[in-house]
């Protein structure tokens, strides 16, 4: 193991997540020295869409085609939302402002200003979500342009049956139908991992003859629906040229776990906040995180090769529910396990379950996380400050349910814009005390 | 109209043991079950073989039936029992008296016990709580009653009888003292058909008293549910069982590569909606871990309540009302041909069978004797992948390069799934995700079904089996089972699994808000 050394920054994001990202991607837009500690491993489900928001489970309404509609019901059903911290239009420049990053990232999304749009889910339903990956969002036109769609089933690819799809989309009237192809490339075992073909399509020499096979398999479909498999860094340019060789639109259909939409996201955007300067530190453990002297956070990160100690002025905490780690229970009491940040408990004649796994109105247990002030700082038992420079982003907030919203990458994005925001204002502000002092009264 | 001698109402141990019992002696028979098999408490116990010393001072007349049917099944069964052993101990704060009077007790009924030393028990179970103050050992043994039922009634088929399942009694027709015949519904065609025999018998557990009462008698039934937990992996080579009087909690029996920890009795007023609690769950927990500390912290992978079907004469309450089994020949009631047996353990099942089938053969005039007792119960084939282990083992003894696991917790492979699918639909039934899991061990590992579900899903309407939005049902039911008897044991790291879960069925593919 390498010598202890010290290095100091404005900045810690712990997470690296959505949330843990899009707060080092804001950081990094507004120059601040940041450094992001995390696994990263929630990252590996994602769909690679940016949800706004797409339900409100208290009320009920399932259905929101206008987010932005859907956002006045869901906070005027759950006022201490998330969302509640940020004006319509903030929003939607935050989303702009990370869009932005994806692209250049070389992950570009597409979507309607005013509008939610969908994709196709391998269970053959349509998914709403508010920016969606290029490479998906042709089948969002090909659906509305009432092209004739055919999926690529890919035989022994478990959990992806073009028939499904298909048998599912017939209630909305969409035209499709299914072929099965062989893949080319390597199999494993006999078994179809959605990664290695991939990474077959990209390093191998698979891509050639996939695409023929699936050239072979169009009769007279105008749009072609393919399980995301095409390629890790070079997604774009591969399904364009697949577009040209079929010379027919080809959308990608998210896969089951391990996803292929997850990996690229964490290897390009992690690769691009690099490239934006931020000191980017994956699979490190913390260890005890104290204030120094001068106010400042001080923990070390230790990992097989090397342990450094970090010294920073602020903390964003991104570190997710239960299945990151922000968040653990113990005999049913949860608790933040790095700060020991204060979370409510629910009501204890209240059942943190429903009994239906489904129930419409989600389980009390999503809504339990830290409660924070307007600039997403956690407050205390007492509704207090916990700490003027510690802040916290993403799933591991209090009052929302981003799955049943369909709201997970919007708590993202926004939490994180308006606590980098309210740092880099303090920043400016030299000493902070005037933002700050400001709000404390404000603070529930 | 089909014509039999005799029609059992019911598709647990009792009811397919009375059909093998019956068969073996010449009697015609048709077994009908309103569900699959074991769907009520001889689905959702134990599975344990009592010695008889859990009775030694309530009632030692059922002790003894214990000992002597454990015996008999040891020898004719062996198949279905794990021949474990098993423990008594008494921890600090239990009755010193009761644990210094049970050797006496268990003489008196004529039970094998013999008291071992401290050290002898930690060396035979080293997860024993240190605050252990006495022990003994007995012939306790572990039981698989789903494996106990499906021979009986394969038997019992082979022998000549028939079997409706997923089938409901919807009435009798009676012309005096006389059931004439009774009606049947098919829950899948909902078609209702008439089945005339010369004596019903009403072997429907906790629901004997429903039938009962649509056939004009009365049963006064107590219901007592009760919950038991599953731990992940085996804690315990022998039974474990806590030295007090029959109390909460108070029985840790291993099955295969799993132990069972329970029960609780708790006394409920309907038979809708049986589901174990968190609450109970927790209850369980604290009452086991005094004998086996290990068990506060071990990984559950599911919960499970069974409701045991009581009867009770007096004013008895919980766990004051006799578990012997009872059996009413109605005639006092004013019918001449209808017998009705509840109660009970599993442990007796066979006796239970044997008494139900001599007072129907004595109706019947048929002078065969019981056969049950003294030959060997046949081993069937069909259905074992239950057991665990089997199916990895067999998986990966095959080598089948196109075989690929559906389930990689429990390792179901495709051909797995296709012999039950063919199964199924040999009996002209579409099969569900659920009859599936009941079968092989799908969704029975850590993921709880959240990607073999859909993985099966995706393979069966590949094969046609699954059309429309089918899929998305079947999913839906195939989670909430499973859900029932997870969701109680959900007080740790379990959180995480279910955000997982939810991230995909309910984030990505919004199955909550499909209505079907």
């Amino acid at each position: 193991m390498k010598e202890d050394q010290i290095k100091t920054f404005e900045l810690a994001v712990i997470g690296a997540g959505i949330a843990g990202i899009a707060s080092s991607v804001f950081a990094s837009y507004r120059g601040i020295d940041t450094i992001m500690i995390g696994r990263s491993s929630g990252l590996d489900f994602a769909s690679g869409c940016l949800d706004l928001l797409g339900s409100e489970p208290l009320s009920g309404k399932n259905d929101f085609s206008n987010p932005w509609e859907g956002i006045d019901v869901l906070l005027n059903v759950n006022p201490f939302h998330p969302y509640r911290n940020l004006s319509k239009d903030s929003i939607m420049s935050a989303f702009n402002e990370f869009s932005g990053f994806m692209s250049c990232a070389g992950l570009p999304l597409s979507g309607q200003s005013r509008k939610n749009s969908f994709i196709i889910t391998p269970a053959g339903t349509l998914k709403k979500s508010f920016f969606i990956p290029n490479s998906m969002y042709e089948g969002f036109c090909a659906v509305n342009e009432k092209k004739k769609i055919l999926i690529i089933s890919i035989k022994g690819l478990k959990g992806f049956s073009g028939i499904q799809i298909c048998q599912n989309l017939k209630k909305y009237g969409i035209d499709c139908t299914t072929r099965e192809i062989e893949f080319p490339g390597i199999k494993i075992n006999n078994d179809l991992n959605c990664q290695h073909m991939a990474w077959d399509i990209e390093m191998g020499k698979a891509f050639e003859s996939f695409a023929s096979k699936i050239k072979t398999a169009v009769k007279n479909e105008n749009a072609i629906g393919i399980p995301a498999v095409l390629g890790i860094y070079q997604s774009e340019n591969l399904r364009a040229k697949l577009e040209r060789k079929l010379n027919l639109p080809v959308f990608e259909i998210p896969t089951f776990s391990p996803s292929v939409q997850g990996l690229r996201m964490k290897e390009k955007l992690i690769q691009k906040l690099k490239e934006n300067g931020v000191n980017i530190n994956l699979n490190s453990k913390i260890n005890s995180i104290q204030k120094d002297k001068n106010n400042d956070f001080i923990f070390s990160i230790e990992n097989n090769f090397h342990k450094k100690t970090i010294i920073a002025k602020n903390l964003i905490i991104a570190t997710g529910r239960f299945f990151g780690g922000g968040l653990q229970a113990e005999k049913r009491k949860v608790f933040e396990p790095l700060l020991d940040v204060y979370i409510e408990q629910p009501k204890p004649d209240k059942e943190l379950f429903e009994s239906d796994f489904f129930a419409k109105s989600g389980h009390l247990i999503n809504r339990c996380g830290i409660k924070t002030d307007r600039y997403f700082r956690p407050l205390n038992s007492k509704n207090q400050v916990f700490d003027e420079n510690l802040f916290s982003a993403g799933s591991i907030l209090s009052d929302q349910d981003w799955k049943r919203e369909k709201s997970g990458s919007g708590i993202g994005i926004v939490s994180s814009y308006v606590a980098v925001s309210a740092l880099s204002r303090s920043k400016k502000n030299e000493d902070g005390s005037c933002l700050f002092s400001e709000n404390k009264e404000n603070a529930a | 109209m089909i014509e039999t001698d005799v029609l059992i109402i019911g598709g647990g141990a009792t009811g397919a043991g009375i059909a093998r019992d019956l068969s073996l002696r010449g009697v015609k028979c048709i077994l009908v079950e309103q569900q699959d098999f074991n769907n009520g408490a001889t689905g959702a116990n134990h599975g344990l073989l009592h010695s008889g010393a859990r009775y030694v001072a309530k009632d030692p007349e059922a002790a003894s039936e214990c000992r002597v049917e454990g015996e008999i099944l040891k020898k004719l069964a062996p198949h279905c029992i794990e021949n474990t052993g098993g423990l008594f101990v008494a921890v600090e704060g239990d009755d010193e008296k009761y644990a210094a009077d049970f050797p006496a007790m268990c003489k008196r009924a004529d039970i094998p016990v013999k008291s071992i030393s401290l050290k002898e028990a930690f060396e035979m179970e080293p997860s024993l709580s240190d605050r252990l103050i006495s022990a003994y050992y007995v012939e306790d043994s572990s039981i698989d009653p789903f494996r106990l039922t499906l021979d009986n009634m394969n038997d019992a088929l082979n022998n000549g009888s028939k079997c409706f399942r997923f089938t409901k009694v919807e009435g009798f027709s009676k012309d005096g003292r006389v059931i004439k015949s009774a009606f049947l519904r098919d829950k899948n065609t909902n078609n209702v058909f008439e089945v005339r025999a010369l004596q019903y018998i009403n072997a429907a557990g906790a629901w004997a008293g429903n039938i009962a009462s649509l056939a004009g008698a009365y049963i006064p039934m107590v219901y007592s549910k009760g919950t038991l937990i599953i731990t992940s992996s085996r804690i315990n080579k022998r039974v474990i069982n806590r030295l007090r009087l029959a109390g909460d909690a108070d029985i840790l029996v291993p099955g295969g590569t799993v132990s069972i920890l329970g029960t609780t009795s708790v006394e409920i007023d309907d038979l809708d909606n049986i589901r174990p609690t968190s609450r109970e769950v927790d209850l369980i927990i604290s009452e086991g871990m005094k004998m086996v500390p290990c068990l506060e912290n071990v990984r559950y992978v599911r919960s499970y309540a069974g409701v045991r079907p009581l009867v009770c004469f007096g004013e008895k309450a919980g766990r004051k009302i006799s578990r012997n089994y009872t059996l009413m020949d109605h005639e006092d009631q004013g019918i001449d041909n209808f017998i009705s047996i509840t109660g009970g353990k599993l442990t007796t099942y066979r006796l239970m069978a044997e008494k139900t089938s001599d007072l129907c053969c004595k109706r019947l005039k048929n002078t065969n004797p019981c056969l049950t007792d003294s030959i060997p119960l046949p081993e069937s084939e069909g259905s074992s992948w239950t057991m665990p282990g089997k199916s990895a083992s067999e998986w990966l003894g095959s080598n089948s390069p196109k075989d690929t696991l559906l389930c990689e917790c429990e390792m179901v492979s495709k051909s797995m799934v296709d012999s039950v699918v063919k199964e199924i639909v040999s009996q002209g039934r579409t099969p569900t995700l659920k009859e599936i899991g009941l079968r092989t061990r799908l969704g029975k590992g850590s993921c709880q079904g959240a990607f073999c579900s859909f993985r099966t899903a995706a393979y069966l309407y590949d094969c046609g089996v699954l059309k429309n939005e089918e899929g998305i049902k079947e999913i839906k039911e195939f989670i909430n089972e499973r859900w029932k008897g997870f969701m109680p044991l959900i007080r740790e790291k379990e959180f995480a699994q279910v955000e997982l879960q939810e991230a995909f069925l309910c984030n990505l593919f919004g199955l909550e808000n499909s209505n079907i």
